[in-house]
Parts: C-alpha cells; structure tokens; sequence
C-alpha cells in the first residue's frame, strides 16, 4: 500500500511539473547582434465541457547559465495589434549565480484590470519574446514563460521563430 | 553665477549630439528625450519602407554625459592622550591634497594620531595610501630630535592609529628643563584621483519585422555609434516583397535595479536600404511607446 501511495505521488508530482513547466532552453551564437525570437500563444485550453481559464498576463523570467560571458536581455511585447501596445525588457544581472531576473509581468488589452478578466475581455492572443546580448560571445540562457490566469494557468504555447538571425 | 548641473548635463549632450560622428551615410535620426531610470524601460518606435527594401540598418549611441565618481576621502584626528577634549581635525582629504597639517598645542605627553575614513565614496573599494610626518616642538620654538615619516594604507571603514610621545627635555646641570609645546602631524593624501567611469549599464537597441530580429548595443563615454546591424527579413506574411513594410525599432537598457544612473540620453540611426544598399523611402519614427 506505500509503494503504491509512493508512486501516487511521484505520478502527480510528475504531472503537475508537465502541467506548469514552461521552460525555454537555448544558447545564443558569439555574434554580437545574435537574437533569438519567439512568439507565445496564450489561450484557453480547458475541454468545453470545463470551465475556461482566460489570460489576464504573461510572466517570464530570464536566467543565463555560463559565467564570465556577455550580459543577455529578454524583451517582450504584445503583439502590436494590442490596444495599448506594450513593450518591457529584463536583464539577468550576474551570469551563472543561479539567480533569475526581474519578473516580467504583460498583457495584451493591459488597461482592463486582471481581477475583471473575462470571455470578452482578456489578455489571450500573441506576444512576443526577443533574446540578445551586450557583446561578442557565446551565451546559453533558460526563460521561464507562463500565461497565467487569475486563478490558474492558462494555455501556453511557444514557437521559435529565429534563431540568431533571419535564415 | 554658475550655470546649473542640469544646464551643464543639457550642453554637454548638446556638445556630444553635435560631434557624434554619424554611422550610417544617408540615415534618419531619432534623437530622444530620453530613457527613464525604471528597470524594463523600453522606448518603441515604428518605421515603414517602401517597396523594393530589401534590408533596415541600425545603429544606437549612448550620450548619456559621464560623470566622475565622488572621490575616496581621508580623515584625521590629533588628540591629546591625557586631556581628550583637545582635539583638532581635518577633515575630508582630498586624493592627492599637500597642505594638511595639524598642530596641537597640548604641551609634553602622548598624543593621538586617527586617520580614517569616514564620508568616503565606498563605491570606490580600492585601498587610501597616504604619507605623513610628524614633528614635537619645544616651548622655546626647537624642534625635538623626533622627526618621523612613513606611508600607510587604509581600507573603506578601518583606521589607523598612531600614539606619539613627546617627552619634556630633561634639565641637564647648566639647563633647565624644557616642556614641549605642541605636535605637528601632517598628512598627504596619495590615493590616485578617480577616473571617470563609463556606466556599467548598457544600451541597447532592437530592430524587428514579423518574427526577425537584431540587437546592437553601445556604451557612454564615447562619441562613437554601435556597431551598424542589418535586419533583412527573409519572408513575409504579406505579398510584398520581404523587406518592404513596418520595421519596429525599441530601445532599452541592462539595469536590474531603479537607480537614478539609469537614465540614458541617446540617439538612434535607421536606413531602409535596396539590395545596392541604396536608400530607399523611408518614414519618420512613429512613437509607439516613450518611457
């Protein structure tokens, strides 16, 4: 019986992390300019038959792995469809110390106050994430990306865009 | 009358404005009001190009003035052991200052020598040396035989401390005895004067089309623009061609804390450019976002 409520466990351990874990992994080339894109759909995901989660933000946070290389910076926007439009940046301040940025916290349609999001008001849509350096160098780099809802997460899908630069 | 610190900031970005050499041969210019000091703080601008573009060049320059950091200071203090109440100071030694000297009218005994450092810029980590002499004086204007000299370090937020005697002159049996009437310390600062530092917060600007992007980045301290990037979309979402259309140029910088150094005056250079890297229409900036 405790082997079994052992595995219990570790099985929705295990779920909850796939659920929740929003995790981008990559490594920008030693050009300068090199700029890494994505683009983030946020949505609701739930089954028609439960009830929706709708976005009120997306929250990222930026951490750089390889100490002694070039300052990396994450900007995201809206799409520039949003009404308003909006843009902020983050910067992970030292590289490899394990310690993440400053959150980013955005939303499309961002006048309309998180507390009120509903089916006709909501910050669902596309944003948009660009990862750069401050210099030559070889720089690795891991963001964490979630639209989130007011009480749960909602739907969140990631698609590179370029790596680097336009191929 | 002196001019305004906010008089002398606004001349010198004009003076730098002027004498920036420009990066781009035939490009237009956005010359900001200015990045605010809040961390994420992005300005965003919208630029459209004509038909037949095939790339947006970029260029960014940090004119942000560079401002000599305050200065490592020193401090010190003459005392008399025996009557602590008699003190004279001096007081925020400039690096590289000669005429500070002491004098302590406390008569024979020790007296107390503390050099510190209080007031200082601790932003500046390095260690003060200085050089000091110190000399006892008869009442009768003689010096004692007892001269010294030597040089010491201190960190930020340590001391150093000297005890130095000043013995009356013994009577001999032609002389009477003669008491001391003062000591004279003196200190010379030999810490080296700060240099201006270029900030350690990095501007940066982006161009974007339709999920293609690039990055320059420049620094103050310079009249130089960055390094010149070229974004050349190699699809569309549209029909026209892949260059043609609205290029999104936002501009940011490395701060992770809001301080008021995080303030950047800067200027932007963007072409739209044919595959003969010749100019090809392009609009003003439109404003999209000014923080």
């Amino acid at each position: 019986m405790k082997k079994l409520n052992s595995t219990l466990l570790i099985a929705i351990t295990c779920f909850s992390w796939s659920a929740f874990a929003h995790d981008q992994d990559n490594t920008l080339n030693p050009s300068a300019n090199a700029t890494d894109t994505y683009q983030v759909n946020c949505d609701n995901d739930r089954p028609i038959t439960e009830p929706p989660v709708h976005t009120a933000y997306l929250e990222v946070d930026l951490i750089t792995t390889s100490k002694a290389t070039p300052i990396v910076s994450l900007q995201v926007s809206t799409s520039t469809d949003s009404v308003p439009f909006t843009i902020t940046n983050t910067t992970d301040a030292v590289n490899g110390d394990k310690i993440a940025s400053k959150t980013i916290r955005i939303a499309r349609n961002s006048a309309v106050p998180y507390s009120s999001v509903d089916d006709s008001k909501n910050a669902n849509g596309y944003y948009y994430i660009t990862v750069n350096k401050t210099k030559v160098g070889k720089q690795s780099y891991h963001f964490s990306f979630h639209c989130m809802g007011i009480s749960d997460h909602a739907g969140t899908v990631i698609r590179l865009l370029q790596k680097d630069a336009p191929k | 009358m002196y001019p305004s610190v906010n008089k002398l900031s606004l001349t010198a970005i004009g003076l730098l404005t002027a004498l920036a050499q420009p990066n781009l041969a035939t490009a237009k210019e956005i010359a900001s009001t200015g990045l605010g000091n809040t961390v994420g703080a992005t300005d965003y601008y919208k630029v459209t190009c004509a038909d037949g573009t095939d790339h947006f060049q970029l260029s960014v320059i940090d004119q942000t003035p560079v401002t000599p950091p305050a200065p490592q200071l020193l401090n010190a203090h003459l005392s008399k052991v025996d009557k602590p109440d008699l003190v004279t100071n001096a007081l925020a030694i400039q690096p590289g200052a000669t005429d500070q000297m002491l004098t302590l009218l406390g008569g024979s005994g020790k007296y107390k020598i503390i050099v510190d450092t209080e007031g200082t810029n601790i932003a500046l980590t390095k260690a003060q040396t200085f050089k000091f002499t110190y000399q006892c004086l008869y009442a009768d204007g003689t010096v004692t035989k007892l001269f010294k000299s030597g040089t010491a370090s201190i960190k930020n937020g340590k001391l150093s401390k000297y005890t130095i005697n000043c013995p009356a002159k013994k009577k001999t049996r032609t002389k009477p005895a003669v008491e001391v009437d003062s000591l004279t310390f003196t200190l010379i600062d030999k810490t080296k004067t700060a240099v201006e530092q270029v900030s350690s917060i990095v501007l940066s600007a982006q161009a974007t089309k339709e999920g293609f992007s690039t990055n320059t980045s420049d620094t103050n301290g310079d009249l130089k623009y960055s390094p010149v990037v070229n974004l050349r979309p190699t699809s569309t979402t549209t029909n026209n061609s892949p260059g043609d259309g609205d290029y999104y140029i936002s501009v940011d910088n490395t701060s992770t804390q809001d301080n008021q150094d995080n303030k950047k005056q800067y200027a932007v250079q963007y072409s739209c450019l044919n595959q003969a890297n010749q100019e090809t229409s392009t609009t003003d900036a439109l404003v999209l976002q000014d923080q």
